[in-house]
């Protein structure tokens, strides 16, 4: 038993100060993998009340969830290592406030809660009550809110890209195989713009399109281009 | 946990993990021997031991302002995570921690890779370790779902999501055979899991070897030992999930799981040398078209069979 | 904000998704794993999508046409036979196919192409070749997980045609890829030709128009849109001889 409070303490403190630690370091990296850790310890407190199943599920489904959130990150900053140091806090006081607010609502809440005492032992099989329960009597919630979540993955991702099947397959969706970017292209101008795929005009070291007759050929065609971008490093 | 875990099996478990990382990296080399048409491949056996003792001595390179911290993190959890992995198989009888959730933990300890490869390549600030880190993210999104499927097939034909009972169920006929979908996908992401090849783009070699790029001395070294090991577990946790565990005529169980796990190693490192390069832009569309809804049905025929 | 330690930041862009997102600049080359040595591509990337591309070359190269040999040779006089020019076309496309391949991540194939470039450059029999050579080509062309990899992949439409192999190159990765292994199993069989050399189609195209150079001019186009692995592969797959470029000494006399 005082070996699972010493856990339990050493958990909760891990926990909060890895998410004080969020918004003290200065790269996003560090404060993304800060979180991290103070899921984790939360994850690995289930493990000290038997309850493995959701132990393990917390920690899986955190990994995942951070790392997705890590993608997010590198495309709104590429440099990578935390080069740029950043401030994770933005509007500090009013921040305090409202976050010193909440912690003692949080924490007032679970002192004048009344908990209801234990009845009967927990049972053997856990995770097999769990499933029963999730399957049972809250049935109909579980499976409105299952339903509610994957609606809304997809049409979030439905809103948010504009490419859909008539794009991909043809307007009658009738090509075997899907056209996609990325692949690269040597096309002649009109063409490009009818796939709608001119973004790049305006700037100056992409498109210059070849003739279709002949390719264009200045005399030393390794430097004949922007020189702007001559030095990258 | 109802049984206490032998001590020997404590001390075995490093010593086989190990030893079954050697292997295949034995193997691996042997094969790359053969088909660079070295004279005598077999004295490519010794290579990887060649290379451990150039790397411990190999003087550490640095890149341009790192976030070493971040990296080491990374680069330990792979070695943590391999080893967390395996710590539910078992090794004859019994693994050495018989988790009531195993099949999840296992699952969860192979996820936390992805954080490793991701923060080893973020770490050295440099492009093309920070891309193989991205890349391995993709390729996650790509074949977990249908891995995860798969788990869960062999633990609804066992009903229990203990290791131990997914072996038991399979006394009369392997999971293999009656789930072949399962096994199949399940192979699939074993290689995917472990950045293997042909599903190695995070460390491919079109991005001068992607994470690992910037990576020398004891650095690479833990990190090519959790490679190894990892690919290890994930041939090792085939057998008692697929391939019926210790079950076998004559010999004891626990020589019949070194035996199916060597099988199924080498045919995992087999395939890297028979197979191109599988990238994400293309794969990731066919594991979810296909992959996904295969295994959905696969688990609907075994819950139909099991009710 | 200022530059830490100096480097340039990233700095930001609209991409294809309709996103303003962060993009890094980053050199690809003069020295990679199987990409020609010398050629340096600018990009300006996001994430690993290519949003523009300048090519550039790291001089040394022009002096020696080592794949163009026989050709150039035959019309500065001296007798060539067809066979010989066939050998170093074979090997050339080999050690095409070779890069490829080892681009592609199938490096078993492409260790496999390059032991045939030795052997044929070392002299072997046309029979010998041929058979190898054979085998190594019914491999190759039975991976229907490297055609799933390579199709689609950068696309040169009809109209574009570039200089390069048996009358130009259009099509995809993939068409380029079969090319390379149709002129490869010609070339093997006509290596015993002692008729004298008399046209100047080299591995890469007529030799004197410096097939590298129009493929140069046209590669950022190639390569804007395209993500880093794909990126690889259609450089791999032009495979541009840098020998053929003008060096500096001939650029200034030309």
């Amino acid at each position: 038993m005082t070996l699972q409070v010493i856990a339990f303490w050493a958990l909760a403190v891990a926990s909060v100060a890895s998410g004080m630690a969020v918004f003290i370091v200065d790269s996003m990296a560090r404060a993304t993998f800060a979180l991290l850790a103070s899921l984790l310890s939360v994850g690995l407190a289930f493990l000290l009340i038997d309850l493995e199943y959701l132990g393990v599920l917390v920690i899986l489904m955190m990994v995942m969830e951070m790392l997705i959130m890590a993608v997010f990150m590198i495309m709104y900053m590429m440099n990578p290592a935390g080069l740029m140091p950043m401030k994770m806090v933005h509007n500090d006081r009013a921040a305090m406030v409202i976050a010193a607010g909440v912690f003692v609502l949080l924490a007032l809440g679970a002192f004048v809660t009344p908990w209801p005492r234990r009845r009967g032992r927990p049972p053997a099989d856990v995770t097999g009550a769990l499933g029963l329960s999730i399957m049972g009597p809250k049935m109909l919630v579980m499976m409105v809110i299952g339903v509610a979540i994957l609606a809304t993955m997809i049409s979030t991702v439905v809103l948010a890209t504009h490419r859909g099947r008539y794009d991909r397959y043809g307007d009658a969706l009738e090509a075997r195989r899907p056209v996609d970017p990325g692949g690269g292209r040597l096309a002649v101008r009109d063409d490009r713009d009818r796939h709608g795929e001119d973004r790049y005009g305006d700037h100056p070291g992409g498109a210059q399109q070849p003739h279709p007759d002949h390719g264009p050929g200045p005399s030393s065609p390794g430097h004949g281009h922007d020189p702007s971008h001559g030095h990258g490093h | 946990m109802h049984e206490v875990t032998p001590a020997w099996a404590l001390i075995a478990f490093p010593i086989v993990l190990a030893a079954l990382a050697l292997l295949a990296a034995t193997f691996d080399s042997v094969l790359t021997a053969v088909a660079t048409g070295r004279p005598a491949p077999l004295k490519a056996m010794s290579d990887p031991l060649r290379e451990v003792a150039r790397l411990v001595v190999q003087q550490r390179r640095r890149t341009f302002m790192p976030d070493i911290l971040l990296m080491r993190i990374g680069i330990f959890t792979l070695v943590v995570a391999a080893v967390l992995a395996g710590v539910v198989l078992p090794l004859g009888d019994r693994p050495v921690a018989d988790l009531s959730v195993g099949i999840v933990w296992f699952n969860a300890m192979e996820v936390c890779v992805w954080g490793s490869l991701w923060l080893t390549g973020w770490g050295p600030n440099s492009v093309y370790p920070l891309t193989g880190g991205y890349r391995f993210l993709a390729q996650g999104l790509a074949y977990e779902l249908p891995h995860m499927f798969a788990l869960i097939t062999a633990a609804l034909g066992a009903g229990s999501l203990r290791i131990g009972d997914v072996v038991g169920a399979q006394r009369g006929l392997w999971f293999a055979v009656w789930m072949p979908v399962a096994f199949a996908v399940y192979l699939i992401s074993a290689v995917a899991m472990a950045f293997w090849g042909p599903m190695n783009q995070a460390v491919g070699s079109d991005i001068a070897g992607g994470v690992r790029a910037e990576l020398s001395g004891p650095d690479r070294l833990i990190f090519q030992a959790g490679r190894y090991a990892l690919l290890a577990v994930a041939a090792a946790a085939a057998v008692p999930l697929f391939l019926g565990g210790g079950v076998g005529p004559v010999l004891p169980a626990w020589l019949w799981t070194a035996l199916k796990t060597i099988a199924v190693l080498a045919v995992l490192v087999w395939a890297k040398h028979r197979l191109p390069a599988i990238r994400m832009d293309r794969f990731m569309e066919v594991s979810w078209m296909v992959l996904i809804p295969a295994t959905l049905l696969q688990m609907l025929i075994v819950g139909i069979v099991v009710l | 904000m200022g530059a830490p330690g100096g480097l340039r930041m990233a700095d930001r862009g609209p991409d294809r998704d309709g996103l303003k997102l962060d993009r890094l600049h980053v050199p690809m080359g003069p020295v990679l794993r199987d990409w020609p040595s010398g050629l340096v591509v600018d990009t300006t990337l996001q994430g690993d999508v290519i949003q523009q591309a300048t090519v550039r070359t790291v001089s040394g190269s022009g002096d020696q046409r080592f794949w163009d040999e026989p050709w150039l040779s035959a019309m500065r006089g001296p007798h060539v036979t067809r066979g010989e020019a066939e050998r170093r076309r074979a090997a050339s496309h080999l050690d095409s196919l070779g890069r490829l391949l080892g681009v592609a991540g199938w490096l078993s194939a492409a260790a496999e192409a390059r032991r045939l470039r030795d052997r044929v450059l070392a002299a072997a029999s046309r029979e010998e070749a041929v058979r190898d050579y054979m085998r190594f080509e019914r491999r190759v062309r039975r991976s229907r997980l490297l055609r799933w990899m390579l199709r689609d992949l950068g696309v040169i439409e009809e109209a574009c045609r570039l200089p390069g192999p048996g009358g130009g190159m259009s099509g995809d990765v993939a068409t380029r890829l079969g090319r390379w292994l149709t002129e490869t199993g010609a070339a093997l069989t006509a290596m015993d030709d002692a008729s004298r050399l008399e046209d100047g189609e080299g591995p890469r195209g007529p030799v004197e128009d410096r097939p590298a150079e129009k493929v140069l001019a046209v590669l950022p186009d190639l390569l804007v849109g395209a993500e880093l692995a794909a990126a690889r592969l259609i450089v791999a797959s032009l495979d541009p001889d840098l020998d053929q470029l003008r060096s500096v000494h001939e650029a200034v006399h030309a």
